[in-house]
Protein backbone atom coordinates (compact mmCIF):
# COMPACT_ATOMS: atom_id res chain seq x y z
CA UNK A 1 0.00 0.00 0.00
CA UNK A 2 2.78 2.76 0.62
CA UNK A 3 5.08 1.44 -2.28
CA UNK A 4 1.93 1.49 -5.19
CA UNK A 5 3.46 -1.23 -7.41
CA UNK A 6 2.67 -5.15 -6.47
CA UNK A 7 6.05 -6.43 -7.02
CA UNK A 8 7.43 -3.62 -4.81
CA UNK A 9 5.54 -3.82 -2.06
CA UNK A 10 6.21 -7.86 -1.78
CA UNK A 11 9.49 -7.47 -1.99
CA UNK A 12 9.64 -4.21 0.88
CA UNK A 13 6.36 -4.43 3.11
CA UNK A 14 6.47 -8.25 2.42
CA UNK A 15 9.98 -8.95 3.24
CA UNK A 16 9.28 -7.25 7.05
CA UNK A 17 6.04 -8.76 7.70
CA UNK A 18 7.04 -12.22 6.24
CA UNK A 19 9.20 -13.02 9.19
CA UNK A 20 6.74 -11.93 11.90
CA UNK A 21 4.22 -14.00 10.36
CA UNK A 22 6.08 -17.26 9.85
CA UNK A 23 7.15 -16.96 13.56
CA UNK A 24 3.34 -16.80 14.28
CA UNK A 25 2.98 -20.26 12.50
CA UNK A 26 1.34 -19.39 9.30
CA UNK A 27 1.71 -22.06 6.49
CA UNK A 28 3.77 -20.36 4.07
CA UNK A 29 1.65 -21.20 0.90
CA UNK A 30 -1.33 -19.44 2.39
CA UNK A 31 1.65 -16.28 3.27
CA UNK A 32 2.73 -16.43 0.29
CA UNK A 33 -0.53 -15.99 -1.51
CA UNK A 34 -1.56 -13.46 1.30
CA UNK A 35 1.46 -11.24 0.26
CA UNK A 36 0.69 -11.93 -3.71
CA UNK A 37 -2.94 -10.68 -3.23
CA UNK A 38 -1.90 -7.70 -0.57
CA UNK A 39 0.30 -6.65 -3.42
CA UNK A 40 -2.28 -6.47 -6.17
CA UNK A 41 -4.64 -4.55 -3.73
CA UNK A 42 -1.94 -2.43 -2.58
CA UNK A 43 -1.38 -1.42 -7.02
CA UNK A 44 -4.96 -0.88 -7.45
CA UNK A 45 -6.02 1.10 -4.11
CA UNK A 46 -2.85 3.33 -2.94
CA UNK A 47 -1.88 6.41 -4.22
CA UNK A 48 -0.50 4.95 -7.45
CA UNK A 49 -3.23 3.54 -8.82
CA UNK A 50 -1.37 2.25 -11.33
CA UNK A 51 -3.80 0.51 -14.26
CA UNK A 52 -6.26 3.29 -13.47
CA UNK A 53 -2.89 5.91 -14.74
CA UNK A 54 -2.38 3.62 -18.26
CA UNK A 55 -5.76 3.88 -18.84
CA UNK A 56 -5.92 8.01 -18.31
CA UNK A 57 -2.65 7.96 -20.20
CA UNK A 58 -3.90 5.69 -23.53
CA UNK A 59 -7.06 6.84 -24.04
CA UNK A 60 -5.58 10.49 -23.51
CA UNK A 61 -8.52 11.87 -22.11
CA UNK A 62 -8.24 13.90 -18.08
CA UNK A 63 -10.29 11.13 -16.21
CA UNK A 64 -9.79 11.76 -12.37
CA UNK A 65 -11.41 10.14 -9.62
CA UNK A 66 -10.48 7.34 -9.60
CA UNK A 67 -9.85 7.29 -5.62
CA UNK A 68 -13.49 6.25 -3.95
CA UNK A 69 -14.11 3.56 -6.50
CA UNK A 70 -10.82 2.12 -6.35
CA UNK A 71 -11.37 2.55 -2.36
CA UNK A 72 -14.77 0.75 -2.60
CA UNK A 73 -12.95 -2.30 -4.67
CA UNK A 74 -9.79 -2.37 -2.78
CA UNK A 75 -10.12 -2.00 0.76
CA UNK A 76 -12.84 -4.39 1.61
CA UNK A 77 -10.89 -7.22 -0.28
CA UNK A 78 -8.09 -6.15 1.77
CA UNK A 79 -9.84 -6.68 4.99
CA UNK A 80 -11.24 -9.70 3.56
CA UNK A 81 -8.05 -11.10 2.61
CA UNK A 82 -6.07 -10.16 5.87
CA UNK A 83 -9.17 -11.90 8.01
CA UNK A 84 -9.38 -14.82 5.89
CA UNK A 85 -6.13 -16.19 4.46
CA UNK A 86 -3.68 -15.84 7.76
CA UNK A 87 -5.91 -18.98 9.00
CA UNK A 88 -4.05 -19.75 12.63
CA UNK A 89 -2.65 -16.20 13.20
CA UNK A 90 -5.74 -15.03 15.48
CA UNK A 91 -5.49 -17.62 18.17
CA UNK A 92 -1.41 -17.68 17.85
CA UNK A 93 -1.77 -14.11 18.49
CA UNK A 94 -4.03 -14.70 21.41
CA UNK A 95 -2.22 -17.56 22.46
CA UNK A 96 0.24 -17.80 25.50
CA UNK A 97 3.03 -17.08 23.15
CA UNK A 98 1.14 -14.14 21.41
CA UNK A 99 2.68 -11.36 19.38
CA UNK A 100 4.81 -9.16 21.94
CA UNK A 101 6.14 -12.29 23.40
CA UNK A 102 7.76 -13.29 20.06
CA UNK A 103 8.45 -9.88 18.83
CA UNK A 104 10.56 -9.68 21.73
CA UNK A 105 12.14 -13.18 21.33
CA UNK A 106 13.18 -11.89 17.59
CA UNK A 107 13.93 -8.25 18.64
CA UNK A 108 18.02 -7.58 18.82
CA UNK A 109 18.65 -5.52 21.82
CA UNK A 110 22.42 -4.90 20.05
CA UNK A 111 20.43 -2.36 18.01
CA UNK A 112 17.97 -0.36 19.87
CA UNK A 113 15.62 2.08 18.84
CA UNK A 114 17.66 3.49 16.35
CA UNK A 115 17.09 0.99 13.96
CA UNK A 116 13.71 1.91 13.70
CA UNK A 117 15.26 5.24 12.10
CA UNK A 118 14.74 4.19 8.42
CA UNK A 119 11.48 3.24 8.40
CA UNK A 120 10.55 6.75 10.36
CA UNK A 121 12.81 8.40 7.34
CA UNK A 122 10.95 6.85 4.91
CA UNK A 123 7.59 7.06 5.91
CA UNK A 124 8.13 10.92 7.24
CA UNK A 125 9.51 11.90 3.92
CA UNK A 126 6.83 10.55 1.92
CA UNK A 127 4.31 12.58 4.49
CA UNK A 128 6.26 15.03 4.23
CA UNK A 129 5.93 15.25 0.46
CA UNK A 130 2.14 15.20 -0.10
CA UNK A 131 1.55 17.12 3.74
CA UNK A 132 3.70 20.53 2.77
CA UNK A 133 4.94 20.21 -0.85
CA UNK A 134 6.13 24.37 -0.94
CA UNK A 135 9.18 22.68 1.80
CA UNK A 136 9.75 19.23 0.49
CA UNK A 137 9.77 18.98 -2.98
CA UNK A 138 8.28 15.30 -4.95
CA UNK A 139 11.93 13.98 -5.79
CA UNK A 140 10.35 10.42 -6.37
CA UNK A 141 9.58 7.56 -4.36
CA UNK A 142 12.92 5.76 -5.41
CA UNK A 143 14.95 8.33 -4.27
CA UNK A 144 13.27 8.19 -0.70
CA UNK A 145 13.94 4.68 -0.36
CA UNK A 146 17.77 5.13 -1.54
CA UNK A 147 17.57 7.33 1.43
CA UNK A 148 16.48 5.03 3.70
CA UNK A 149 18.68 2.52 2.65
CA UNK A 150 21.72 4.50 3.26
CA UNK A 151 20.26 5.67 6.90
CA UNK A 152 19.72 1.92 7.35
CA UNK A 153 23.73 1.10 6.47
CA UNK A 154 24.74 3.21 9.77
CA UNK A 155 21.49 2.27 12.26
CA UNK A 156 20.95 -1.39 12.08
CA UNK A 157 23.21 -4.15 12.29
CA UNK A 158 26.46 -4.21 10.89
CA UNK A 159 26.20 -5.56 6.84
CA UNK A 160 28.65 -6.06 3.77
CA UNK A 161 26.85 -4.54 1.19
CA UNK A 162 28.92 -6.01 -1.58
CA UNK A 163 27.64 -9.02 -0.13
CA UNK A 164 24.76 -7.88 0.08
CA UNK A 165 24.29 -6.49 -3.24
CA UNK A 166 25.35 -10.23 -5.29
CA UNK A 167 22.50 -11.37 -2.87
CA UNK A 168 19.79 -9.28 -4.12
CA UNK A 169 21.11 -8.99 -7.55
CA UNK A 170 21.45 -13.28 -7.61
CA UNK A 171 17.56 -12.47 -6.07
CA UNK A 172 16.36 -9.98 -8.74
CA UNK A 173 17.38 -12.14 -11.73
CA UNK A 174 14.98 -14.47 -12.47
CA UNK A 175 11.79 -11.96 -11.45
CA UNK A 176 13.54 -9.86 -13.93
CA UNK A 177 14.02 -12.17 -16.43
CA UNK A 178 10.13 -12.96 -16.10
CA UNK A 179 9.42 -9.61 -16.49
CA UNK A 180 11.53 -8.76 -19.85
CA UNK A 181 9.37 -11.83 -21.16
CA UNK A 182 5.96 -9.65 -20.31
CA UNK A 183 7.60 -6.80 -21.54
CA UNK A 184 8.62 -8.68 -24.81
CA UNK A 185 4.99 -10.51 -24.59
CA UNK A 186 3.10 -6.79 -24.33
CA UNK A 187 5.27 -5.26 -27.40
CA UNK A 188 4.17 -8.07 -30.00
CA UNK A 189 0.32 -8.13 -28.22
CA UNK A 190 0.30 -4.72 -28.95
CA UNK A 191 2.76 -4.42 -32.07
CA UNK A 192 5.03 -1.90 -30.84
CA UNK A 193 7.54 -2.40 -33.66
CA UNK A 194 5.41 -3.56 -36.26
CA UNK A 195 3.26 -0.29 -36.28
CA UNK A 196 6.73 2.02 -36.74
CA UNK A 197 7.64 -0.48 -39.62
CA UNK A 198 3.99 -0.28 -41.23
CA UNK A 199 4.39 3.87 -41.16
CA UNK A 200 8.20 3.59 -41.87
CA UNK A 201 6.77 1.17 -45.41
CA UNK A 202 3.76 3.51 -45.90
CA UNK A 203 5.44 7.28 -46.30
CA UNK A 204 8.26 5.17 -48.12
CA UNK A 205 10.91 6.04 -45.61
CA UNK A 206 13.81 4.68 -44.94
CA UNK A 207 14.67 2.86 -41.12
CA UNK A 208 16.82 6.19 -40.28
CA UNK A 209 13.28 8.36 -41.04
CA UNK A 210 11.33 5.87 -39.06
CA UNK A 211 13.45 6.13 -35.93
CA UNK A 212 13.85 10.13 -36.54
CA UNK A 213 10.41 10.18 -36.60
CA UNK A 214 9.78 7.94 -32.90
CA UNK A 215 12.48 9.90 -31.73
CA UNK A 216 10.78 13.72 -32.54
CA UNK A 217 6.75 11.67 -31.80
CA UNK B 1 -8.09 -10.16 -19.19
CA UNK B 2 -5.89 -11.42 -16.61
CA UNK B 3 -4.86 -14.48 -19.05
CA UNK B 4 -2.49 -12.34 -20.39
CA UNK B 5 0.18 -12.80 -16.97
CA UNK B 6 0.67 -9.24 -16.39
CA UNK B 7 -1.48 -6.31 -15.02
CA UNK B 8 0.00 -3.65 -17.92
CA UNK B 9 -0.57 -6.47 -20.45
CA UNK B 10 -4.06 -6.75 -19.79
CA UNK B 11 -4.76 -3.00 -18.93
CA UNK B 12 -3.07 -1.98 -22.59
CA UNK B 13 -3.77 -5.19 -24.69
CA UNK B 14 -7.73 -5.29 -23.75
CA UNK B 15 -8.41 -2.61 -20.93
CA UNK B 16 -8.67 0.04 -23.32
CA UNK B 17 -11.01 -1.77 -26.09
CA UNK B 18 -13.19 -2.50 -22.92
CA UNK B 19 -13.23 1.29 -22.40
CA UNK B 20 -13.69 2.41 -25.48
CA UNK B 21 -16.84 -0.23 -25.76
CA UNK B 22 -18.27 0.75 -22.69
CA UNK B 23 -17.96 4.89 -23.65
CA UNK B 24 -21.28 6.52 -22.46
CA UNK B 25 -21.80 4.43 -19.30
CA UNK B 26 -19.53 5.81 -16.19
CA UNK B 27 -16.37 6.06 -17.23
CA UNK B 28 -14.10 6.43 -14.07
CA UNK B 29 -16.47 2.91 -12.66
CA UNK B 30 -15.91 0.89 -15.49
CA UNK B 31 -12.03 1.83 -15.42
CA UNK B 32 -11.57 0.92 -12.14
CA UNK B 33 -13.49 -2.52 -12.43
CA UNK B 34 -10.86 -2.85 -15.32
CA UNK B 35 -8.19 -2.25 -13.49
CA UNK B 36 -8.85 -4.61 -10.33
CA UNK B 37 -9.94 -6.84 -13.23
CA UNK B 38 -6.55 -6.13 -15.21
CA UNK B 39 -4.42 -5.83 -11.29
CA UNK B 40 -5.31 -9.74 -11.32
CA UNK B 41 -2.82 -10.67 -14.55
CA UNK B 42 0.56 -10.40 -12.17
CA UNK B 43 -1.33 -13.16 -10.89
CA UNK B 44 -1.78 -15.66 -13.32
CA UNK B 45 0.49 -18.27 -15.35
CA UNK B 46 2.55 -18.16 -17.22
CA UNK B 47 4.85 -15.76 -15.26
CA UNK B 48 3.12 -16.63 -11.96
CA UNK B 49 5.07 -12.86 -11.28
CA UNK B 50 3.69 -12.27 -7.64
CA UNK B 51 2.81 -15.78 -6.66
CA UNK B 52 6.77 -16.14 -7.71
CA UNK B 53 7.77 -13.15 -5.60
CA UNK B 54 5.46 -13.90 -2.40
CA UNK B 55 7.25 -17.63 -2.64
CA UNK B 56 10.89 -15.85 -2.72
CA UNK B 57 9.86 -13.75 0.05
CA UNK B 58 8.50 -16.72 2.65
CA UNK B 59 10.77 -19.61 0.57
CA UNK B 60 7.86 -21.70 -0.64
CA UNK B 61 9.07 -23.14 -4.36
CA UNK B 62 5.55 -24.47 -5.93
CA UNK B 63 3.83 -21.21 -7.40
CA UNK B 64 0.98 -22.98 -8.65
CA UNK B 65 0.29 -23.87 -5.35
CA UNK B 66 0.61 -20.25 -4.20
CA UNK B 67 -1.91 -19.71 -7.18
CA UNK B 68 -4.40 -22.59 -5.83
CA UNK B 69 -4.25 -20.61 -2.25
CA UNK B 70 -5.06 -17.36 -3.72
CA UNK B 71 -7.94 -18.73 -5.52
CA UNK B 72 -11.26 -17.41 -3.78
CA UNK B 73 -9.01 -13.97 -3.41
CA UNK B 74 -8.83 -14.08 -6.84
CA UNK B 75 -12.35 -15.06 -7.22
CA UNK B 76 -13.85 -12.45 -4.98
CA UNK B 77 -11.43 -9.47 -6.71
CA UNK B 78 -13.10 -10.40 -10.27
CA UNK B 79 -16.29 -10.51 -8.91
CA UNK B 80 -15.68 -7.13 -7.34
CA UNK B 81 -14.16 -5.98 -10.44
CA UNK B 82 -17.49 -7.33 -12.75
CA UNK B 83 -20.11 -5.37 -9.83
CA UNK B 84 -18.35 -2.53 -10.49
CA UNK B 85 -18.57 -2.62 -14.40
CA UNK B 86 -22.36 -3.95 -14.17
CA UNK B 87 -23.29 -0.92 -12.22
CA UNK B 88 -21.00 1.68 -13.02
CA UNK B 89 -23.97 4.18 -13.29
CA UNK B 90 -26.08 3.30 -10.14
CA UNK B 91 -22.56 3.34 -8.04
CA UNK B 92 -20.81 6.18 -10.07
CA UNK B 93 -24.16 8.54 -9.15
CA UNK B 94 -23.91 6.84 -5.10
CA UNK B 95 -20.21 8.02 -5.06
CA UNK B 96 -20.36 11.00 -7.10
CA UNK B 97 -17.75 9.55 -9.28
CA UNK B 98 -17.31 10.61 -12.99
Amino acid sequence: MLTGLSSVCILTTGALVAPAMLAFGMPRKALAAFLAIGGVLGMIASTGQYPGDDYRWRVDMPYIGFEKPLLLAGRPLGVRNGCVLPRPLPELVFSRTGCLQICLRRSTPSTGRSCFLPLVIVIGLMVAIRAVPQWVPDFGIPLVFVIGTLAAVGTGERVGLGAVAREGIRDALPVMSILVGVGMLVQIMTLTGVRGFARCQRSRGSLGDAVCWHWHS
Amino acid sequence: MPAFGSAYASASVVGIPFLFAFLGHNEIMIASGLSLIAGLGDLMPPPLLLCVLGGQVVGEKSSFGILKEALIPILAAETCGILLIAYSRELGAFLGAG
